[in-house]
This record gives structure tokens, sequence and C-alpha cells, in this order.
């Protein structure tokens, strides 16, 4: 059986030769990648390290108030970019992807570790923190997709979205296709993701295992649970997201709101 | 009911359009009065960009109303559920929105929407409503995308008439027609707006279309009608 190597800081030196040589390669057919590539990565040996400290710690203090509050600020990071994300913003966009990505989850991970994979507390930090990771990433991914199709799908649908209230639809009728299209795009990549893994790509996390020498099975049948896991996230975000976004969207006269009307 | 037949049908008292521009709404058009009453027409003229579309968004709540007041059947309209307004009031655009689908299915579309309480009419009624704005019978199960500008407009008025709304809100739905299938729509509308108290307001550009309304039309301006 294959045993687990352990790391030294020598090993991360000689990884970042790696990028010292694209760094080389980008000066010499003038790039101008040198800078951002140096401090990509800086930010992902800075940002790691910290989120393993900060990992470190809260799996020693073993208490779910840490756990919760480690998870409170990853949800903030996760909220801070999908908000950025989003190419137009309504009043109120950022609480709607606040309330899609924390809904959708920790809904999810809860589930997954509590009764999926039957962790016993349900927030044992090692399983519950990376799984929550996991899940905020791609459920962010997910929701600023959804809400980026929705929100351009009522500017660039607006005859038609009009015509139909015109025709006696309520906001909801008139939506619907657009909403569906908003829904869609946010899953879509999930689904490709699902279609490919395996064959075309090995996830981080069963790499992750397997490096760290766990029996390819396990590794094989946690990646699936993460797998639908992720896939329930996504649809779950971007479903929340692009229903309270729907409210946002008309005005109390369920007509279009007159700033996507004249972005039209 | 007696109460009903003595209001008209819609009643503009200083009412003023604008619509938005950058952080602020710029005003098209005050002062605009106007008493249309049952089975009759009226057209508005007016300089591109004056107003005449907003207005009729404004009557339908898809453009806030900036001030003044607006009665459908002596109701002023913010009283009124926005749904009941848009179920007896159909606003017709210029460029009517077809959707996908076969021609029946854009005719019996609207029935699928909640508050359109009527069932959905039968195909013998389709048909009906077909010849009567001037297409023919083969074309109830054609896609309706690859209709010409005139049966699509002609297409959307016949949706529109299904409903059985009170009050049509016409943008220049004669635009994009040829002289024959003009008339057709003019000699439709004229007959349909007697059969029931109905009414029509009519944006209008031609003035052949005008003369054939045998109507006088009133004129936009910044500052109200002019006759």
């Amino acid at each position: 059986m294959y045993e687990y190597i352990p790391l030294k800081l020598t090993n991360i030196a000689l990884a970042a030769l790696f990028v010292l040589a694209a760094g080389i390669t980008s000066f010499s057919l003038r790039l101008r990648l040198e800078k951002a590539l140096g401090i990509g990565a800086l930010r992902t040996a800075v940002q790691l390290g910290l989120a393993g400290v900060a990992i470190g710690f809260v799996f020693g203090l073993k208490s779910i108030i840490w756990v919760l509050l480690l998870g409170a600020v990853m949800t903030l990071f996760a909220v801070r970019e999908g908000v950025k994300r989003l190419k137009v913003r309504l009043p109120g966009s950022g609480l709607d992807v606040v309330l899609a990505i924390t809904l959708s989850s920790f809904v999810v991970a809860v589930t997954v570790t509590g009764v999926i994979i039957g962790a016993d507390p349900w927030w044992e930090p090692p399983v519950f923190i990376p799984i929550l990771g996991m899940v905020l990433g791609n459920s962010l991914m997910g929701i600023s997709l959804a809400l980026d199709r929705f929100i351009n799908g009522c500017i660039e649908r607006r005859a038609e979205i009009e015509a139909r209230l015109t025709l006696g639809a309520s906001a909801n009728e008139a939506v619907l296709p657009v909403m569906r299209d908003g829904i869609r795009t946010g899953m879509i990549p999930m689904i490709n993701s699902m279609n490919i893994v395996g064959v075309v790509s090995l996830p981080g996390m069963m790499t992750g295992q397997l490096l760290a020498g766990a029996d390819p099975k396990d590794a094989v049948m946690y990646q699936i649970i993460v797998m639908y896991m992720l896939v329930a996230a996504t649809a779950m975000g971007s479903i929340i997201a692009v229903l309270l976004t729907r409210r946002r969207v008309f005005t109390k006269d369920v007509a279009l709101r007159s700033d996507l009307v004249d972005k039209g | 009911m007696t109460a009903l037949k003595q209001s008209p049908l819609i009643e503009l008292e200083n009412v003023t359009i604008s619509i938005p521009s950058s952080n602020t709404r710029r005003i098209l058009a005050s002062n605009l009065n106007l008493r249309l009453e049952p089975d009759s027409i009226i057209p508005i003229i007016g300089p591109s960009g004056c107003g005449k579309s907003t207005l009729l968004r404004t009557i339908i709540k898809l453009s806030p109303l900036t001030s003044g007041n607006i009665r459908f059947y002596g109701k002023p309209i913010e009283t009124l559920p926005v749904m009941d307004v848009r179920a007896r009031c159909i606003y017709l655009h210029q460029h009517p929105v077809i959707f996908p689908g076969t021609v029946s299915t854009n005719l019996i579309m609207p029935f699928t929407f909640k508050a359109v309480k009527r069932k959905a009419p039968e195909r013998s009624e389709l048909l009906k409503i077909l010849e009567r704005v001037g297409l023919s019978a083969e074309m109830l199960d054609l896609g309706a995308v690859s209709l010409s500008g005139g049966e699509a407009q002609r297409l959307a008025l016949a949706r529109a008439m299904l409903i059985e709304p009170q009050l049509l809100l016409l943008d220049e739905p004669t635009a994009s027609l040829d002289g024959d299938s003009a008339t057709t729509v003019i000699n439709v509308i004229k007959a349909w707006v007697t059969e029931g108290g109905r009414g029509v307001i009519w944006v209008v550009h031609e003035a052949e279309i005008i003369r054939n309304l045998g109507v006088k039309p009133l004129r936009m301006t910044p500052k109200g009608f002019v006759e």
C-alpha cells in the first residue's frame, strides 16, 4: 500500500520553480504577466497558509461555535465574490446572494455531513469545513451565472415579457421562460462536469485523498457523494437566487423596473 | 350598470407622462386631457418621441403615472388591480411579439394565464377570428414566426380581440402593413368598436389612415392635446 509522503518547505520551493519558469516565458514572449504571476503565486501561498492555520486552529478546538464562525467567514468571502461577479446589480441583489449562498450551502453541507456521511457530531471540523468550502465555491459559481443570465434576460427579452404582461400574464407567468433560462445556465456547468469526471478529469478532492494515501475505493465514494452534493447546491442556490431576484425586477404595478427598461 | 354606461371608458385629467433618464425622469408631456366614450375611436398624432407610446404604456401601468388622474370606467386607475386593468385593456405594440409555436398556440396563449378568466376558444372560434382579420384558415397550424410583418400584426390583433377587452390601445398597428391589409385592419377595428361599448385609442402617423377613420385626431404636444 502506498504511504503518504509528508512535504517540507523545500518541496514547495521546488514547485515554485514552475511559476518561475512561467514567469521567464512570459518575460521572453513579452506577455507582461510576470507581475500577475508573482502576485498570484504569493497569494496562493499566503491565503492557503492562513487557511491552514485557521483550519488547524478550529480542528484543535473541536467547538461548534468556532466551526460555525469559520463557516460564516468563508460564506462572507463567497458572498463578496458572488456580488462582485454580477455585471448588472439591482438594489438588494447583495441580500439575495447572501440568502441563496447561505441557505443552499448550509442545508447541503449539514445534510451531507450529518446524514449521508454520518459524521458524529455533524460539525466534525475535518469533515464539515472542507465539505462547506466545496459547496460554497460551487454554489457561488451557479448563483452568479444564474443571476447574470436572468437579469440580462429581463433586459434583452423586455419586449417578450411586456407582451405577456399586456396579454394578462402575472409577473411570474411573464418572466417564467427567462427564470428557467437563468436556472439552467446556473446548473449546466455542474451537469457537464458530472459527465466528464473520472474520464477527462480527476477532481481535486479525490486526487488529494489519493495523494494522502487513502484507499482509491474510499476516495471514489467520497467523490461521488461530493459531485451529487455539488449538483444539489448549485441547483438550490440558482433557484433561490433567481426566485428572490424575480421580485426585484418588477415594480408594485407589475411592470419591469424602469432602470431595466432603460438599459434595454 | 347605468352608472357604468354613463362613465367614459377612459378619462385622462391633467396627466403628465415621463420616461427614465439617468437617475431621474424626463417629462415628455403634461396637461393631457382626454375622454373616450364607448363606441368611439380617438386617433392621436404627434412627432416621434413626443410620448404617444409612453401615454399608452402609462394607461396600462407599464410606465408609472407621473401626475394627474387616469380613470377607467370612472374609477381611478391606481385603485384598480393592475391585472383587472390589463384584462380589459389591451396594448398592441407597433412591432408585435410573436411567440414560438403555431398561429394557433399564439392565439390560445393568453388563456393559459390565470388572470384571463375566459375558457380557451374552440378551433372554430380561432378560424373565425383569423378570417375576420384577413388571414386564411390554413395559417392556423403554421409556424407563427414565419409570418410576414403584416401577417404578424394581424395575428397580434386577432390574439388581442379574442380576450374580449373593452379598450384597445393601438400603437401604429398599420405601420408595417400594405394598403389593402391596412384597410382590412381599419375596417375590422371600426366594426369591433361598435360591438358593445368598446373603445380604441389609436396612435397613428399616416394621413390616409386618419382620413379612413373619419375621426378628428388629437395632436400631442408637450403642453397637452390640441385638436
